[in-house]
């Protein structure tokens, strides 16, 4: 069975060369934008918005696999290599105030990482719902118990770590950007944001001021790679954020 | 004079020699000193030798009560082919894979405890009944399946959920008998329970694991052997539309009655239950080549063991009595016959692979569950 979402989505080889990598610090940021390839996006729409925001864009290999922890004294850490200097860039550019503090929210796009969920659960031939059991004559129907005890299984950890981050700054998470329409993405994605908020974590679906665009992003708010979305994206992703409330210009 | 059937004359005075005699000519197997009190129990030989020659490669799809997850293991264990027509998804952890019943049985049936459960399955997987038609029980908001009400740990979130996963179960059962060279099943119950109009089988007593128990509806059967023979011989004829080649392993489980609604002394209940499923699985096998019974049940219970294999609770199968059985049976199978050219799929391999991590170390046996209900 193909894999309905390529493995390249979210990992290092389609982010490293991807702008924001090697960005342009911001002098006394009013947030912080935290998370994953995705992250890139949000970042260009706070400066499509006029927000002053710095940027920590890791892998979604190194999310994925559970690098990244918090501890409330001693911050943001990664297990591996890869990607460090990006980690201690960031840490120095916030010394000796932190990264992760209370007065620089954060807006996180982190803890899905479906890209490296869906396509091996589904190997087999298993699917969410009725529709996609109906289109494969073996396929195999799992209960959304089976999936939200799978995804917390392989998501568990970020979930903590969210929370940990949330309890320091304020936080939202954002949603990867509808790209894919395969019959399992959305229930992951569903059921991950489902987990966020029984950990009552602050959250912000894409989807929801999207969805009238069609079931996937058009091509005009996605970047040249066709998986990620550009600035035109990130902007109206921010300002939907500003206009729900869930961030806020700095004072003045 | 005497007359036999046969038309021979009993003289009642012929005295046939020592060489003449239709003892005299037998193995030791065939005498209880030689074959058993002298043998010993590791010495026992000759218990079981298949009736068939399967190729090297051949197939096994297992079902039936809880001993028959250790028949799973064991195939699994020595890198058989064993049908998983229904796995986990790819990185299933172990534990969620076994609190959600994947890898225990050929596809996700849970226990089958009696031949009449056995029936409905494979009535199900042919469409001869149709996936709606079986009970679906609600409670505490959940949605539980009246034919495996145990098969997750809370239940469905809906109903249609859990007919989709009956559909996904029926499909992988009937999947599995086409793609098996042999069925083994394990009877493991005369006792059960069914509803008074409609008739369906259930695996567990409404109200024990999930449901509400109805007097009026709900109604005790302890199974007959032309019963259990009748509904065994009718699932056997379904599977061989589906797969004319399919040979059908009976064994009988060891593992005593949890508990009874016979009236009986659970001991006394136990004996008639297993006496019974024993008759009808040998006349079975003595009745078609393409039926046979392993004797799993003699291995355990027989004398030789004076009850040694049986878990202080002298229900439980110790694991030295299961490893036992199991070398009786990899003795006895003969995989002599060449390697078919057609072989698995590669879905099937990366899957038999992936499962194999997958297995946990303790069975899944929901009839256990009756034992919550004892006060004693």
């Amino acid at each position: 069975m193909t894999p309905e979402v390529p493995l390249n989505d979210d990992d290092a080889s389609a982010e490293d060369d991807a702008p924001g990598a090697g960005f342009a610090p911001v002098p006394d940021p009013e947030l912080m934008v935290l998370g994953d390839s995705h992250a890139m996006a949000l970042k260009a729409g706070c400066e499509e918005q006029g927000l002053a925001a710095d940027l920590l864009s890791l892998s979604g290999n190194i999310w994925h696999s559970g690098q990244i922890s918090f501890h409330p004294t001693f911050g943001l850490s990664m297990k591996g290599r890869v990607q460090k200097d990006r980690l201690d860039a960031a840490k120095a550019r916030h010394a000796p105030r932190g990264l992760i503090r209370p007065d620089l929210p954060l807006i996180v796009s982190a803890g899905f990482h479906v890209g490296r969920l869906v396509p091996p659960f589904g190997t087999r031939g298993h699917v969410t719902d009725a529709d996609g059991f109906a289109a494969d004559e073996d396929g195999l129907f799992v209960s959304s118990g089976f999936l939200r005890a799978y995804v917390q299984h392989h998501r568990g950890h970020h979930i903590y770590t969210l929370k940990r981050i949330a309890r320091r700054a304020p936080s939202v998470i954002v949603a990867p950007p509808p790209v894919y329409a395969g019959i399992n993405h959305r229930a992951f994605i569903d059921t991950i944001l489902g987990l966020l908020r029984t950990n009552g974590l602050t959250v912000y679906d894409p989807r929801d001021d999207f969805a009238h665009l069609g079931q996937t992003l058009p091509a005009d708010y996605l970047a040249p790679d066709g998986v990620h979305g550009n600035a035109r994206y990130g902007s109206e992703v921010i300002g939907a954020l500003m206009s729900r409330g869930l961030i806020r210009r700095r004072a003045g | 004079m005497a007359r036999f059937r046969d038309g021979r004359q009993n003289t009642g005075t012929t005295r046939l020699s020592k060489a003449q005699n239709p003892y005299s000519d037998l193995p030791p197997r065939a005498f209880w000193r030689s074959g058993v009190a002298e043998a010993g129990l590791f010495g026992l030989t000759g218990l079981w030798k298949s009736k068939w020659k399967l190729p090297a490669d051949a197939r096994f799809a297992t079902y039936g009560s809880c001993f028959a997850q250790h028949i799973s293991r064991a195939l699994i264990a020595r890198q058989l082919p064993w049908v998983d027509a229904e796995p986990a998804p790819g990185r299933t952890p172990a534990d969620l894979a076994k609190s959600h019943n994947y890898g225990v049985f050929s596809s996700r049936t849970a226990n089958i405890y009696t031949a009449a459960q056995l029936l409905l399955l494979a009535r199900l997987a042919t469409g001869e009944t149709a996936v709606e038609e079986p009970e679906l029980w609600d409670g505490g908001g959940r949605v539980f399946d009246s034919l495996r009400p145990a098969i997750e740990p809370a239940g469905f979130a809906s109903r249609d959920e859990a007919l989709l996963s009956r559909a996904t179960m029926a499909g992988a059962f009937l999947r599995s008998i086409a793609d098996a060279d042999a069925f083994v099943f394990t009877l493991g119950l005369t006792e059960g329970w069914e509803n008074a109009a409609t008739g369906q089988p259930y695996p567990m007593c409404p109200g024990t694991t999930a449901g509400v128990f109805d007097a009026g509806s709900h109604v005790f059967r302890n199974y007959t052997y032309p019963q259990i023979m009748a509904d065994l011989i009718a699932a056997r004829a379904i599977m061989r539309r589906v797969n004319p080649d399919i040979r059908l392993l009976l064994t009988v489980s060891p593992v005593p009655l949890t508990a009874t609604a016979s009236g009986n002394h659970v001991l006394v209940a136990t004996t008639y239950s297993k006496s019974v499923l024993r008759a009808v699985a040998g006349d079975a096998a003595a009745g078609d080549d393409a039926t046979d019974y392993f004797p799993s049940y003699e291995i355990i219970t027989g004398a030789p063991t004076r009850s040694a294999f049986f878990e202080p609770n002298m229900r439980s199968v110790a694991q030295a009595g299961v490893d036992l059985v199991m070398s009786h049976f990899f003795r006895g199978l003969d995989l002599s016959a060449p390697v078919r050219a057609k072989g698995q799929s590669k879905r099937a391999l990366d899957e038999a692979e992936a499962q194999a991590a997958m297995r946990a170390e303790e069975l899944a046996c929901e009839e256990a569950i009756l034992e919550r209900f004892n006060d004693a």
